[in-house]
């Protein structure tokens, strides 16, 4: 991998994953291994899993996501992760702009040409 | 190595040493923090494990593969850090482990046994370096200081005290001249429990000195990691 795209992956990253987590949990309350196992199906969202869970802490602390301990048919309970009102409220207003923010974005790229929505042309891919 | 499906995956000894350094990379978070990201990384080997082993793994395949993708623990402390705002990076707090962990350490351990022979002072010394010790928690630091106040010098004293409590006085004299001298006193105790005291009280610094050096090692493993 390049060097440059790593660290534009890391950047995006750092700034965008605290709400796929409030994503994940819209649709339901999760544990944090399944939270974690349905974000890596993204591709590049999570490198090191373990640094989701100072991640889950500090949304808690916040008063964005609540824990809720279930028993688990396979083992110890469970701590469940849960979106609050103020959680759903800060996904809304990621999610708009998040549509503005992209929007402009590919706008910009298109304009200078380069392919959006596919792997740039000469980029090393598996066909 | 082919573990146990049935035993606990986090007593694994590749999950051990894991969760150690996680613990030892984390000394600086808050310990309640600490304790918490442990225990969610806990959790989620035993869960990962679980969904391994289900899948067909062995059980020390599956963890492996969940620490591998779990990341370095120096990683998620410096997530963690990030987070709830903790100071990190180059200069962590205190201000500069490193040089007081390579040789403040070393040279605490020293002084608590020997420094009281350098004027006394030295002991003294070796108690201040134990504090500000970064490695060792409250435990350490209470144990490095009683045991014993003084170091060497403390045991010489007690013992030199404990052995010379009896008193001899001089009661007459002897036909040939000689004084006799009447001596009462001495430990309230037999002779083979003074033994027993007096070996455990010689052994207890080596013995403290080895918790205080196996601490500092745990914690410079984790940090060299």
């Amino acid at each position: 991998m390049e060097p440059a795209s790593g660290n534009v992956a890391t950047q995006l990253r750092r700034g965008v994953l605290e709400h796929c987590v409030l994503a994940v949990l819209a649709r339901s309350p999760e544990y944090a291994f399944e939270l974690v196992r349905r974000l890596s199906e993204v591709d590049g969202l999570v490198t090191s899993e373990g640094t989701i869970y100072p991640l889950l802490s500090r949304l808690s602390r916040d008063g964005l996501v609540a824990t809720t301990w279930q028993p688990s048919d396979a083992g110890p309970p469970r701590k469940y992760y849960d979106l609050t009102a103020a959680g759903r409220r800060a996904l809304a207003a990621f999610a708009a702009e998040w549509t503005t923010f992209t929007q402009g974005v590919d706008d910009l790229l298109r304009q200078a040409g380069v392919a959006v929505g596919g792997r740039p042309r000469g980029a090393r891919g598996d066909r | 190595m082919t573990a146990d499906p049935g035993a606990d995956p986090v007593e694994l000894p590749e999950v051990r040493e894991y969760l150690e350094r996680l613990r030892a990379e984390g000394w600086h978070l808050p310990p309640d923090r600490l304790e918490e990201m442990v225990d969610d990384v806990r959790a989620h080997v035993r869960e990962a494990v679980a969904a391994g082993v289900a899948a067909g793994d062995d059980a020390g395949v599956a963890a492996r593969n969940a620490l591998e993708r779990l990341g370095a623990p120096a990683e998620i402390v410096r997530a963690e850090a990030e987070q709830s705002g903790v100071p990190t990076g180059p200069e962590p707090v205190p201000a500069r482990p490193g040089a007081m962990v390579r040789y403040g350490e070393p040279v605490a351990i020293f002084l608590l046994m020997f420094g009281a022979f350098l004027l006394v002072v030295g002991w003294l010394v070796g108690v201040l370096l134990l504090w500000l010790s970064p490695s060792w928690r409250l435990r350490e630091k209470a144990l490095g200081t009683l045991v014993w106040p003084f170091g060497y010098l403390g045991v010489g004293l007690a013992a030199g005290l404990v052995t010379y409590t009896e008193s001899c006085v001089s009661t007459g004299t002897a036909a040939g001249g000689a004084d006799i001298t009447t001596c009462t006193g001495g430990p309230p105790y037999p002779g083979w429990v003074g033994v027993l005291i007096g070996i455990g009280v010689l052994v207890a610094p080596v013995a403290v000195a080895a918790v205080l050096w196996r601490r500092r090692q745990a914690v410079l493993d984790g940090r060299a990691a």
